[in-house]
């Protein structure tokens, strides 16, 4: 029912039904998702593939069986089919059956990654440190209908994310190719008959290579994001192409009926050898559209009929029923979970809370475990005390503020602080997004209690969810503190600690609502994006983001949110996409 | 009332006042007499069993809600401290009642909130007392605007009467459940400062303002058909003749012969609003924690149902029998005024 | 009675015209930018720029205005995604399908909702009522009419998840609701997946028509011209049938069009309680991602739906009862 909807879905509503969301890809069971026994998904790790890693197929997956159809249960359609407007990730759910991009990720059947070339060869050469890459694609590459997939058609995918109506989509590679944000002015998409100078094509249309302006050691992590994913010259219908994409993997789209159904067919023209990351099962994956996640639930739980070839597309199993789901064993053995991609956190406004000792005092303050149990206890998800998240390359856990310790928060120690800096009595105007999750009206009410007794002065000033976004993105707002989320587009650094704490990338509407602008900060990013050794680099982004945490504290970080989702009977090697935050469907 | 939606704007839509039901004004009992009307009503009302049984359970619960503090005094809770998050054994890990029955025991008599882990009686007494003062208050004011704007166009006629009546047709039409979810953080955004907490009585101002900004069209179409019957009779044209000023013709002539409408359609509106206020919490519209309010705790209820379906029932069935009361009180109030309407 | 028709349409159409000029105003009231949605996770001023601009959201408010309003009447043409022929209510901003579409698209729900339950509380009322009227002031009288009161005094997003915990879940005497089925796919599913809602929507509904059949019927059996017929020696069955009966029904017609206008409109507590996908459930998915045009839309449906019912209630009213005349 939709009640559960509300209570699910907004940060949900903001993410999976499709609205304003702005942070994270692949956000969330709100406050609503609980779970009982301690989790079985351990975090992922993440790491470079080989070029032989690189080759298909990909490996068998146990329990799986071949055949069938494959029925997913969503409550609501997918926004976007084109794959230069996909960003958020339950539309990359689907698209990872007929998309692929240069790379992509081989999930291991304990959740572990690997990045690996899906229609490259490889994940590409790096030369000039990083400022040049190359790509070289496989052989045997196909459109549905059978026409050769060629590097115009990889170029025209890079090409159409300048189109004007692309504006979806994620602007990493663009930027980088061009060195301005603005880069739409530099370059309007292919349709003029005109192509990027930096994307230079060989004649034997086999290689692509990459001219950055700076250099990207990860740029072959951003190429595997489906807004960079390959779409043929010769069938692009621009605008049109939302609704009518064509395959090049091992699924096409046969029939769509808006907000009610998706069926998709094997792609005839896929070739496992050249696929190092789907194994496609079944021979049909049938979308239906419509039920909340707690029908899903319940018509899972029930499992009859084709529903024992059902999983739930996206949306998790809601906090209705989390506890029959997890207490019943027959139906725990059916649930796959893991932790979302991505932090929860308060953003503090560093431009109005100027003293660091306040921001500490408040880290110090803030009522965790309370705030958890409101959205469901250990279930929920995890106490978050580092910007990274558990599923970042190379993060390092570390606890500045005591909170594993002590989740209730140390009201005490933040007074002291605060008497400290002859602040006791300062104003916090907090702020969260009001009439979708309604975990937040109650948190809010814990939040204030902790923060009163710290010695605080709490104005509460809840923000419409349709407009919060807008609103908290907003560079002279009136907020101190601000409910926020942010997950990263690859699993690395960078993706979470440049946009958020970049004090150059302070604008209306950008990230950065915690406005950091701090110049060693601001320096030690651009220092370590640019350094070419993966270890070193992860070593000094783990190291920064303690750092920033210990030194500058301009977030409180919340929890790791955690989904459970629920399969029927007949369906198997069912596993929990890391990267997603949803169902493997090509594995099933 | 029988939308599902009690839309704050169509009240009364269901039972249309084009005839429906006929509020007798035929035999207007002025004035005078041993036996005063209201005396005559009273003394028929009183035989009525129903309605006496009904009018002291909604006596009950007005005074439970008037009396909110002193019994939370005595009980010894208040409905703002978060028991279940300070002390521990009284909520389990996924934030629900341990003990059966929503966590109902000697201490905690109608058991705990889940989640926040606030007491559930002082919860609902206090709901019970803000929903009240939010529903009378809107029926009074939905009433004198109502009075006023029915009996100005009736009276006047003309072009006042034509505005008014376009007036209340958009009114109607207007999809207003659907405007209050839109609109109703807008508004509050509007009025308050940004680093200003929302005061409560704001909140209760502005949607007691806004649900009779939408409410007082079909009491205002009611009573100026019944104004424009009684502008041509009688008693009203000699008045006119005599030379009585129109002031005097409305409050001595009009007003006393529209009471018993007024009074019926008044004590249909206030459980209306009740419910109304109700369904607009559900929508996430109105009062929020931690102001306690009845609508919020059935939205919260709705949601945690299927695991602590005692935390439905509490304020779900007292806003049922509250109803009944009120509507069964209401009829009786109309045999009373006016036995032709029924028997 | 055509000129009636045609003066009251002309009304309607101005009320509608108000009605969405009103909304369109209103939605800009908020401080919010329904381009955010489409400009990405990386936003910058530029992107949201010419989202705006794609969405035709940078024109001023009355430029906007009228090209919704003259889209209505003459269609509109849209860069990349072509040709909305007339009535066009334009490209919803979140996904870019057609309004006219969605709308249409979620209307079997609402008409299945609507009608399904409509069968079920008129039988019921009207039976129960003409069975209280003949047995006038008795046990039978009393009860239905008690239960009547009760049964309007319920509240759906009360009375309805309680039934859905106790019949549905606990239970297990009624399916859960869903509309996942149409009519057309599988009857026997539609019916299942609708029948907790009806009951439920009926259990509330029914009492207005008991009391209102009840009470237009013992006024009409006590009016002269039934009285004479009976005097006439005609039998029971026939003068209540071809007599009492006609004169009673315009007041239900009545609320039933009201009734039934307000229900097509979308119901959104109902579809809210139940998790059903109707206009009502649109009209909500339209609020929550700021989709103007959406919003619209549905606004628009809403509206002409209880607008309609008027008109029809009235023409109907004096087709049946002939003591009304039209003005």
């Amino acid at each position: 029912m939709s009640i559960s909807r509300r209570n699910f879905v907004i940060a949900g509503s903001v993410a999976a039904a499709g609205g304003s969301l702005v942070l994270s890809a692949c956000s969330s069971g709100g406050g609503g998702a609980q779970g009982g026994s301690a989790a079985s998904a351990s975090y992922s790790k993440v790491t470079v593939g080989t070029a032989k890693d690189s080759t298909g197929p990909a490996p068998e997956v146990t329990g799986a069986r071949k055949g069938g159809t494959l029925h997913a249960l969503g409550p609501d359609d997918f926004s976007h089919l084109d794959p230069q407007r996909i960003y958020f990730a339950w539309n990359s759910t689907v698209a990872n059956l007929y998309v692929r991009c240069l790379t992509g990720y081989r999930i291991a059947p304990n959740g572990s990654m690997k990045l690996v070339g899906d229609l490259a060869t490889d994940t590409g050469t790096m030369t000039d440190g990083g400022r040049t890459w190359t790509f070289t694609l496989k052989d045997g590459l196909k459109w549905e209908d059978g026409s050769e997939l060629t590097v115009d058609d990889v170029r025209h995918g890079i090409e159409r994310g300048f189109a004007s109506f692309t504006t979806e989509g994620a602007t990493y590679v663009q930027t980088w190719l061009t060195g301005s944000t603005d880069f739409r002015s530099l370059y309007k998409g292919p349709y003029g008959g005109k192509h990027l100078d930096s994307v230079v094509t060989d004649t034997a249309k086999k290689t692509i290579t990459f001219q950055l302006k700076t250099a990207r050691p990860d740029l072959n992590w951003a190429l595997a994001m489906h807004s960079y994913g390959a779409v043929p010259v010769a069938h692009d219908s621009k605008e049109k192409y939302d609704k009518d994409p064509v395959s090049c993997g091992p699924y096409r789209i046969k029939q769509h009926s808006v907000d009610k159904s998706m069926t998709l067919v094997r792609n005839t023209h896929w070739d496992p050898t050249t696929d190092p990351i789907r194994t496609a099962y079944p021979d049909s994956v049938v979308f239906e559209f419509g039920p909340e996640a707690l029908q899903a639930t319940d018509r899972l739980i029930a499992d009859s009929g084709t529903d024992q070839y059902a999983v739930m597309a996206y949306s998790g199993v809601p906090a209705e029923r989390i506890q029959k789901v997890i207490g019943t064993p027959d139906l725990q053995k059916r649930t796959v979970n893991g932790l979302l991609t991505g932090l929860y956190y308060y953003a503090i406004n560093c431009r109005r809370i100027k003293d660091v000792k306040v921001r500490q005092a408040l880290n110090h303050a803030w009522p965790l475990e309370q705030i958890r149990s409101i959205y469901g206890g250990p279930s929920a998800g995890d106490y978050a005390t580092t910007v990274l998240s558990p599923d970042i390359a190379g993060r390092v856990k570390f606890d500045v503020y005591g909170k594993l310790k002590n989740p209730r928060g140390d009201t005490a120690k933040a007074r002291s602080l605060l008497k400290a800096a002859g602040k006791l009595g300062q104003k916090i105007v907090y702020t969260y997004p009001q009439g979708g999750n309604d975990a937040y009206d109650k948190t809010k009410v814990v939040i204030v209690n902790a923060l009163k007794e710290a010695g605080f002065d709490p104005v509460v000033k809840p923000v419409e969810s349709t407009s919060y976004y807008d609103q908290v993105g907003q560079i002279d707002n009136t907020f101190d503190v601000m409910w926020y989320g942010w997950s990263p587009d690859w699993p690395a650094a960078y993706t979470l600690i440049q946009p958020l704490f970049d004090g150059a990338t302070i604008a209306d509407n950008a990230p950065n609502v915690s406005q950091l602008n701090v110049g060693w900060v601001n320096t030690a990013i651009k220092k370590d994006a640019g350094i070419a050794d993966t270890v070193k680099q992860e070593a000094a982004w783990a190291a920064l983001d303690k750092e920033i945490m210990a030194k500058e504290a301009p977030i409180i970080p919340e929890t790791y949110q955690r989904r459970y989702y629920l399969y029927g009977t007949k369906v198997g090697g069912a596993q929990f996409d890391p990267l997603f935050s949803a169902f493997l469907i090509y594995k099933l | 009332m029988t939308s599902p939606i009690p839309s704050a704007a169509t009240p009364y839509e269901a039972a249309p006042d084009t005839g429906a039901a006929p509020p007798a004004s035929t035999a207007p009992p002025r004035g005078g007499g041993t036996s005063s009307p209201g005396r005559i009503a009273w003394r028929r009302f009183r035989r009525d069993r129903a309605g006496v049984v009904s009018a002291y359970i909604v006596l009950l619960f007005f005074v439970a809600g008037i009396g909110a503090p002193l019994i939370a005094k005595v009980y010894g809770k208040d409905p703002y401290t978060t028991y279940g998050q300070n002390q521990p054994g009284l909520l389990n890990q996924f934030g629900f009642p341990i003990a059966p029955n929503g966590g109902i025991s000697g201490d905690f008599w109608f058991g705990v909130e889940p989640q926040l882990g606030r007491d559930v009686l002082t919860l609902l007494l206090y709901g019970i007392r803000n929903s009240l003062l939010i529903a009378t208050a809107t029926t009074l004011l939905v009433t004198a605007l109502g009075i006023t704007v029915g009996i100005t166009a009736g009276y006047h006629g003309g072009r006042v009467d034509n505005l008014v009546g376009r007036l209340v047709d958009i009114l109607l039409a207007f999809p207003s459940t659907l405007f209050f979810i839109a609109m109703w953080p807008v508004l509050i955004s509007i009025l308050v400062r940004p680093d200003q907490n929302t005061p409560t009585w704001l909140t209760v101002v502005s949607l007691i303002a806004v649900m009779t900004a939408f409410g007082w069209a079909p009491i205002a179409r009611l009573l100026r058909g019944e104004v424009l019957a009684l502008r041509e009779r009688e008693f009203v044209e000699a008045a006119k003749v005599t030379g009585a000023s129109a002031a005097r013709i409305v409050f001595r002539e009009l007003l006393p012969n529209l009471w018993t409408p007024i009074l019926v359609q008044a004590t249909l509106a206030l459980p209306m609003y009740v419910t109304t206020e109700a369904a607009l919490a559900f929508l996430g519209v109105g009062l929020s924690d931690p102001t306690p309010d009845w609508g919020v705790m059935i939205q919260r209820g709705a949601q945690v149902y299927q695991n602590d379906i005692t935390y439905m029932l509490f304020p779900g069935l007292s806003m049922v029998i509250f109803v009944i009361a009120f509507n069964l009180l209401g009829d009786s109030v109309r045999d009373a005024l006016d036995p032709k309407a029924r028997r | 009675m055509l000129r009636f028709v045609a003066r009251r349409t002309l009304s309607a159409l101005l009320i509608l015209l108000v009605i969405s000029a009103l909304t369109f105003a209103l939605f800009y009231v908020a401080p919010r930018d329904p381009a955010r949605a489409a400009c990405g996770k990386l936003c910058t001023p530029q992107t949201l720029a010419l989202v705006r601009h794609n969405l035709g959201i940078d024109d001023p408010l009355p430029v906007q205005y009228w090209h919704w309003l003259t889209a209505l009447f003459v269609g509109r043409d849209y860069t990349g995604l072509g040709r909305c022929p007339a009535p066009c209510l334009g490209y919803s901003f979140t996904n870019h399908e057609p309004v006219l579409g969605l709308i249409t698209d979620r209307f079997p729900t609402t008409l299945s909702l609507s009608l399904g339950s409509a069968v079920v509380f008129v039988l019921f009322g009207v039976g129960t009522g003409m069975v209280a009227a003949v047995r006038q002031g008795r046990a039978l009288d009393k009860i239905a009419s008690s239960a009547s009161l009760v049964g309007s005094s319920l509240q759906i997003y009360i009375v309805g998840v309680v039934a859905m915990y106790y019949l549905s879940d606990q239970w297990r005497l009624l399916p859960r609701p869903s509309d996942a089925v149409g009519f057309t796919q599988d009857p026997a599913a539609w019916f299942k997946g609708l029948l907790l809602p009806w009951l439920v929507l009926a259990l509330i509904f029914t009492a207005n028509y008991t009391r209102m059949t009840r009470s237009q019927l013992v006024e009409t059996l006590a009016e002269d011209y039934v009285r004479t017929a009976r005097a006439k020696g005609l039998g029971r069955r026939t003068v209540f049938f071809r007599y009492a009966w006609r004169g009673a029904m315009g007041p239900i017609v009545t609320i039933l069009g009201l009734d039934l206008g307000y229900l097509l409109g979308g119901a959104i507590i109902t579809e809210e309680t139940f998790g059903l996908h109707g206009i009502g459930a649109l009209s909500i998915k339209a609020v929550r991602d700021n989709d103007l045009p959406l919003l619209l839309g549905v606004v628009l449906v809403a509206a002409t739906a209880i607008v309609v019912a008027n008109i029809v209630v009235d023409a109907v009213y004096a087709v049946i009862d002939p003591r009304v005349r039209l003005a």
